[in-house]
């Protein structure tokens, strides 16, 4: 590792004795391009030294100067003894902990999923969205449903009913759309299967509760079609 | 078994009324085997959409054996029935159901 700096240097003084014109624009980095180009066999390795050298920048471009500036140079870099291949393994695995931490800023650490809307009409329509899913969140309390979860529902059915209805049953899919956000309740009703499809912010649900939790690996538990049917001839 | 829904080309759902004929019958109950009846289709599988975006759906499909005046010809309902049957004014088999889901 020192042999390869002290090279650097003396690439260095060399280049920008030789080649002054192009020694403002370059740095010790792109001297390194230059004998990465002569030699193949330690690009690997140099590439990695190169990361760490120019710390100081955003990170490290290595496609860019593909030409050495002077091909006085070249010979040089392939003169270099062959010191560094020496310390090839150990140096690879010494820089790869600060070539991490100097490279590109990490991303950040909660990744929430969402869509860029390039059209204005589905942007204005999202908003539309989460605004009046918002407004029915601060009029009424809904908890967050997700398969696997047992519930207990006050539902008042339109047709020509009062709030009667009692449904307990566990959710076995659920699918987000904004305000359509639905829910499907699958429920043993006297000897026979029901399963529902809800509206979640429905203004004819009047309360919802969550009875029991289940753990499941699975978003929509259409399985239990199978398992949890009385009728199923055997 | 059923033959043809009384309403309609595309087949009957739930709530409509069909014409069976029987293929299975208990040896003292009031339908014969082999005989052609109307009957009221209590729960389907396929899903039947309600007015305020809900759906139901059940894991069979049955019907209730009815007459021509649409009275139920049985004296019990087994099994829940929706709630589309009250529009279709079919109230005595509602009354006689066990469970309106």
């Amino acid at each position: 590792m020192q042999s390869l700096r002290r090279s650097v240097r003396f690439l260095k003084s060399i280049g920008s004795s030789r080649c002054p014109t192009a020694a403002n624009s370059l740095s010790t980095r792109d001297f390194f391009t230059a004998i990465n180009g002569s030699s193949a066999a330690k690009t690997h390795v140099s590439s990695l030294s190169v990361m760490r050298m120019a710390s100081n920048e955003g990170f490290p471009s290595l496609s860019l100067l593909n030409q050495p500036c002077c091909p006085g140079l070249l010979k040089m870099g392939a003169v270099v003894p062959p010191f560094p291949s020496r310390g090839m393994t150990t140096e690879g695995h010494r820089v790869e902990a600060p070539s991490h931490s100097s490279g590109a800023p990490a991303e950040p650490p909660a990744r929430i999923k969402f869509k860029r809307l390039d059209k204005t009409a589905k942007h204005i329509m999202q908003i539309i969205d989460k605004e009046a899913t918002e407004e029915v969140n601060g009029q009424r309390e809904i908890p967050n449903i997700k398969p696997g979860y047992i519930i207990q529902l006050k539902v008042e059915v339109p047709e020509n009913k009062r709030r009667v209805s009692i449904l307990k049953g566990i959710v076995i899919a659920r699918r987000n759309a904004g305000l359509n956000t639905t829910f499907r309740l699958r429920r043993l009703v006297a000897g026979v299967g029901v399963e529902s499809l809800f509206p979640l912010y429905s203004p004819n649900i009047k309360e919802i509760k969550v009875l029991d939790k289940k753990k499941v690996r699975r978003a929509k538990l259409y399985y239990l079609r199978e398992r949890m049917n009385p009728l199923k001839k055997k | 078994m059923c033959i043809q829904a009384l309403k309609g080309k595309k087949g009957a759902r739930l709530g409509e009324t069909i014409v069976v004929s029987v293929k299975e019958a208990l040896p003292n109950g009031k339908a014969k085997k082999g005989n052609v009846y109307r009957a009221v289709v209590v729960r389907a599988a396929m899903q039947r959409g309600r007015c305020d975006g809900s759906e139901v759906k059940f894991d069979d499909n049955a019907c209730v054996l009815v007459d021509k005046q649409g009275q139920p010809i049985g004296t019990r309902v087994f099994g829940p029935v929706p709630h589309e049957l009250r529009k279709k004014n079919h109230v005595k088999i509602l009354t006689l159901a066990q469970h309106i889901a």
